[in-house]
């Protein structure tokens, strides 16, 4: 089940996961194909937590998802987070670490939430240049991801495919295409996410999220990964995969999470849409493939 | 390095001590040409609300007996003056409870009045999550013989604390309103191999010695000022009481190895 490029369904490992995947047997996990983390999760600490880790990382593919690296901030980035996390990447499979279009804190105060960035070129230069130094110092290759906004922070000179597609090119980086964030952003800001797609250099796609957001009584969709996968995000995963062929998708579920086995079932519904998508992409010419 | 001030006017609303009611709540960040509607203010404190939930998320996975006892209401608003003042330097989430912790400090009781022990149970409740997420430890070694100049290593989880309430003997059951009984407890934790976090109360003595072991001193300095702080003579029965201490603490696998500090060798070799 190891493999370092792992493509298929994985699944987004909480620390309440863990038992349920230690206690399971190998056929019941077969539907996921790899499982992935983030470090800060379980950076720096011992115990029963890490361990289980590494007993699920010597038997599936392990891939990293950061959350605190603050990529747009004007912070200078920490040292010891970057060593602890560059220590923690080693121990497992991933060939590449990934993080948001966003930040985090300023001016040294850290607020734990994904916070939107002014759709700049400035902005995108800073942060290009940032995902830049922060592949050098992980030795590794950096994705980054799409992000929910609720709002546009101050005015922007591009909009966010312009934005993202500047980053892309000026880090030379793979893209995390997240598309609940996509689906959350379309309903919240009501613009068409097809046509966003059809935009997004697909080439640069190196992973893909899934997700279900919460309706807040304000009317807007939040992702706060608390519900099951919509099937507009089922929609887009079938066009995306369709073009790109063979990627790692992840099943993200973070609050209201059900039973492993309710788990266990939507991944194997995500893999059904996958493998059903990967059948076209298969029988597609060469020239209407993105990857 | 320079910034979009929307970047600023954003973490100004987040930290703000009061929520933000209107753009005129804050016109000195706003540029000149700059326009917040209502709706653009809306969604930015959304922001506001999806920080102040994670911050107090960290709390109630943290402390939550403590909070039951003290109610949301006043940790919400010790939480909104925590995040308005400080909030937290650090990218992990679980360093948020014991920042918060030490800022609230004993405003709890000196100006809330609430009980004494709430500090206590609330640091007792950060202590286990601390235990059990200790580093951990390179292989043990055996240890054979302990000597009067033998140094004892513990356990990287094992910490010394001593309470002015029974805080540890409270029940786990969040309903539980129980009051801790005071008096002068000193408790040893540490993590097992099974990844349980263990406490177990000590004697007076027993607290003294191995705080002193805990510095790294061999046994016989650590039973000299032991004694002496607790206001003992070293006799033969100090010495039989430590012999046990240490044999219990030897079963239960709280020493990693142990040295000699005259030859530096393990005593097992």
């Amino acid at each position: 089940m190891r493999s370092k490029n792992p493509s298929g369904v994985g699944l987004g490992l909480r620390w309440e996961l863990l038992n349920d995947v230690l206690d399971a047997d190998e056929p019941r996990l077969a539907p996921i194909r790899f499982f992935e983390v983030s470090p800060e999760n379980y950076m720096r600490r011992g115990g029963h937590v890490p361990h289980s880790l590494a007993r699920i990382a010597e038997r599936h593919s392990v891939t990293t998802h950061g959350l605190m690296m603050s990529l747009g901030s004007t912070d200078p980035f920490d040292a010891a987070y970057f060593d602890e996390l560059k220590k923690f990447l080693g121990r497992f499979d991933g060939q590449w670490h990934s993080d948001h279009l966003s930040f985090s804190g300023l001016d040294g105060v850290m607020l734990h939430d994904l916070l939107p960035v002014p759709f700049t070129s400035q902005t995108a230069q800073r942060i290009a240049s940032r995902i830049r130094e922060a592949s050098q110092r992980l030795e590794r290759p950096m994705a980054v991801e799409n992000v929910s906004y609720y709002a546009t922070l101050g005015p922007s000179n591009l909009t966010e495919i312009e934005f993202i597609g500047e980053i892309l090119e000026r880090a030379d980086c793979g893209l995390l295409l997240d598309l609940n964030n996509l689906d959350v952003n379309a309903k919240n800001h009501r613009f068409d996410p097809w046509s966003w797609l059809a935009k997004i250099p697909l080439e640069r796609v190196v992973e893909i999220h899934v997700a279900g957001p919460e309706m807040w009584p304000n009317g807007l969709l939040i992702d706060t990964h608390g519900s099951p996968v919509r099937d507009s995000v089922y929609e887009l995963l079938q066009w995306v995969i369709e073009r790109t062929g063979p990627k790692p998708v992840l099943l993200e579920r973070d609050n209201n999470v059900p039973t492993f086995d309710e788990l266990l079932g939507e991944i194997e519904k995500i893999d059904a849409i996958y493998q059903a998508a990967l059948r076209v992409w298969e029988k597609s010419p060469e020239a209407h493939r993105a990857a | 390095m320079q910034r979009e001030p929307w970047m600023d006017t954003l973490v100004h609303i987040i930290r703000a001590r009061q929520t933000p009611l209107g753009p005129d709540a804050f016109p000195h960040l706003l540029g000149a040409g700059d326009n917040l509607g209502a709706t653009d203010l809306e969604r930015l404190v959304l922001y506001r609300q999806l920080v102040h939930g994670r911050f107090w998320g960290a709390l109630e996975v943290s402390i939550p007996r403590t909070i039951a006892r003290i109610g949301a209401d006043i940790l919400h608003q010790d939480l909104r003056e925590f995040i308005f003042q400080r909030a937290t330097k650090s990218v992990y989430m679980r360093d948020i409870a014991p920042e918060f912790l030490a800022f609230v400090g004993n405003r709890w009781h000196d100006e809330l009045h609430l009980p004494e022990y709430l500090i206590e149970l609330a640091a007792h409740e950060l202590l286990t999550i601390d235990i059990a997420a200790a580093l951990d430890d390179d292989a043990k070694s055996p240890i054979e013989q302990v000597e009067l100049d033998t140094s004892l290593q513990f356990l990287q989880s094992a910490r010394l604390v001593q309470y002015r309430y029974a805080v540890h003997r409270l029940p786990d059951d969040e309903t539980d309103h129980s009051e801790p009984a005071p008096g002068n407890w000193w408790l040893l934790g540490y993590r097992d191999e099974e990844y349980r976090v263990r406490f177990f109360e000590l004697t007076p003595l027993a607290a003294a010695v191995l705080e002193i072991l805990m510095q790294g001193k061999c046994l016989h300095d650590a039973a000299l000022k032991g004694c002496a702080t607790v206001g003992t003579l070293l006799d033969d029965q100090a010495l039989a009481n430590i012999a046990i201490l240490l044999d219990d603490l030897e079963q239960r696998g709280v020493f990693v190895g142990a040295f000699s500090t005259k030859s530096g060798k393990v005593s097992s070799e």
